[in-house]
């Protein structure tokens, strides 16, 4: 009886997401692939942001748009009073039994990174509404003075407006960008320097993001260091704790044709978005659960040596009383230790593993034709060497070309279709795996 | 009632049997559902029946417009690509293609749209007929392309809210009829939608 009940909350069974089961997947996706199928629903979306992330590492832009875009349908999905949904509420049940949407931070870089595919595809109506969801998901932090606090996605904004020719919105946009970005320089070191992660001096904290114009024609957008971690923190791991995945030692250069290398402005960091999200409306449910097993733990502590302790003295003094009385409280005792391990107040501790933590932009007007551009990644934080990316773009007169360059575990950018002239050097480093 | 022992299986067999019908799970693999209608999977973006009662509206509306339904002749018109001023990406072609076939469909001929989407193709076959490699009727050769009467655009803004008490989304849709010579906007009409949701707590 007690298997057929559990039977009943049992999660649905392995499945890949709508459509994916047609998709053969490149060889080192494989096992991307069998572990999604194989945590199913719960899961998928964790799964769909990670290989989102692997896809483009492998130079795959359709499969990553894919996970991106089933990523989002799944984010989007509201789940009311849903079966799942009081489940993962109950005291019985650990939260993250629930189906993961991720936290705003890690919400809000799906929508980024579909954003930017958007970009290099020059539908600027949706990347734009990929940035304003980024921007949006972060509305759902509890902490006011964070709430959509990234300057990135404002500054991306603008420049899909600049793109659809809509100079208002687009000042507007920079605007935002700019107010968010004077007070991120300041809070990032605040909160950074202690760690050691990185700091306004470190990341080369400019005063304001540069203008960006019509006439601009390159767009880097870079992502350095790892992405922070999530442990579970107090007495049951009922918190959700954040932990710096690893820092950045400076910002990455850029040296396009002819000129000087110039430094990337590091704009937003995800540690920093993940820490100032503010505490959860669950995480007072959490607590109540975790205060009911510590009472229910310390009260059959207390029992259980209690009448230990009494059936002893009884069992001296031959007092059958006294030794019943102690038996009995050895066995609420042990009840009360039964309940209280029946109650799991975790915290869920799943997080999106191969994110990065600094997103910088660099942006310039160069003359059309065959340009060389280098990126270097200074290394020295998480990411101990320096790395560099060499590529020669098609760069053209008033079209944006926008180029995604992740530090890890490459270095490897995504680039627009057609705009490579000669491929990068294939990255030699393996997939990351996530832990959680 | 006493319970004799030989029934206890029996409950046991009810209870199980209850059990099961209890716990079914409201689950499915695939089903057909009315494009038409809120499915069960829902979103707070734009959906199949926005889609429909968009392609019907304006439907309706522009095929009464006196700048077709008073028209001399059949006009042609170029159905442009939408815009997205919402915060949803979605594919803007499911409302063009769906408000293009629709109006075919009821204009019955009262107008024409010419498919820039194939240009190249187009392009190609004419060169080929001209040139000799493609066989073709000379009474049905044209001095160049179709020029459009009109453009069709459409557009859609949003707006959004989040609070503790859920989340809300307003969306306007518009098409508009421009005049391709003057840009005079001939005829426009719009539809909105505000749809609401609220998130369990787990995802708060």
């Amino acid at each position: 009886m007690l298997l057929l009940l559990a039977a009943c909350a049992t999660q649905p069974g392995p499945s890949l997401p709508p459509g994916f089961e047609m998709v053969e997947p490149p060889e080192p996706l494989a096992p991307r692939f069998e572990k999604m199928r194989t945590e199913g629903v719960r899961n998928w979306v964790l799964n769909l942001q990670e290989l989102a992330v692997d896809a483009l590492y492998l130079g795959d832009r359709d499969l990553a748009t894919m996970a991106l875009d089933e990523a989002i349908v799944q984010i989007e999905v509201i789940y009311g009073d849903s079966e799942q949904a009081r489940l993962a509420r109950s005291a019985f049940y650990k939260e993250n039994s629930k189906i993961f949407k991720g936290d705003p931070y890690e919400r809000s870089m799906t929508y980024f990174l579909r954003g930017v595919l958007y970009m290099q595809d020059r539908e600027w109506d949706n990347a734009r509404a990929c940035f304003r969801s980024a921007a949006f998901m972060d509305a759902f932090a509890e902490d006011e003075q964070h709430k959509a606090d990234w300057a990135l996605f404002d500054y991306l904004i603008g420049v899909c407006e600049v793109r659809l020719g809509d100079a208002s919105s687009a000042d507007d946009a920079f605007k935002r960008a700019a107010g968010t970005y004077s007070r991120f320089a300041e809070s990032y070191e605040a909160l950074s320097a202690p760690l050691g992660i990185g700091g306004k001096s470190r990341l080369a904290g400019f005063a304001e993001l540069p203008d960006f114009t019509r006439q601009d024609n390159l767009l880097v957008l870079t992502l350095q260091g790892y992405a922070p971690r999530k442990v579970g923190v107090g007495r049951f791991g009922e918190y959700i704790g954040i932990e710096p995945g690893g820092g950045v030692a400076g910002p990455p250069k850029v040296r396009v044709g002819s000129r000087q290398p110039e430094l990337v402005r590091t704009v937003d960091s995800v540690y920093y978005q993940a820490v100032t999200r503010g505490g959860r409306e669950l995480d007072r449910i959490l607590g109540r659960q975790a205060q009911f097993k510590g009472t229910a733990e310390d009260a059959g502590e207390v029992s259980t040596h209690l009448g230990v302790w009494a059936m002893g003295a009884g069992l001296e003094g031959h007092n059958k009383d006294v030794v019943a009385a102690g038996a009995l409280l050895t066995l609420l005792g042990i009840a009360s230790y039964g309940v209280a391990s029946t109650v799991q107040p975790e915290a869920d501790t799943r997080y999106w593993g191969n994110l990065p933590d600094a997103l910088g932009m660099y942006r310039t007007a160069y003359p059309a034709g065959e340009i060389p551009v280098e990126i270097v990644f200074p290394g020295g934080g998480a990411v101990k060497k320096e790395t560099a990316l060499i590529q020669t773009l098609h760069l053209e007169e008033n079209e944006l070309c926008v180029v995604l360059a992740i530090e890890y575990p490459g270095p490897f950018a995504c680039l627009p279709p057609g705009a490579a002239v000669t491929a990068a050097e294939p990255a030699a480093e393996p997939l990351p795996t996530a832990t959680y | 009632m006493k319970l004799q022992r030989r029934s206890l299986p029996t409950v046991f067999a009810l209870a199980i049997v209850v059990l099961s019908i209890g716990c079914k799970k409201e689950s499915f693999e695939i089903r057909d559902v009315d494009p038409g209608k809120a499915g069960v999977v829902r979103s707070l973006g734009p959906e199949s029946q926005d889609a429909r009662r968009v392609a019907e509206l304006m439907v309706r509306s522009l095929l009464a417009d006196p700048t077709i339904a008073a028209s001399d002749y059949p006009p042609t018109i170029a159905m442009l690509p939408m815009e997205n001023n919402s915060r949803f990406p979605f594919n803007k072609d499911i409302f063009t293609t769906l408000l293009e076939a629709e109006l075919n469909k009821a204009a019955n001929g009262r107008l024409r749209f010419v498919a820039r989407d194939i240009l190249d193709d187009v392009e190609a076959e004419r060169q080929g007929k001209r040139e000799g490699d493609l066989d073709y009727d000379p009474t049905r050769r044209t001095r160049a392309l179709a020029g459009v009467d009109y453009f069709l655009k459409g557009r859609v803004d949003g707006q959004s809210w989040a609070s503790s008490k859920g989340q809300a989304e307003y969306a306007v849709y518009a098409f508009r009829l421009i005049d391709a010579e003057s840009s005079i906007v001939l005829w426009q009409d719009v539809m909105d939608v505000k749809k609401e949701g609220k998130d369990d707590v787990i995802y708060r």
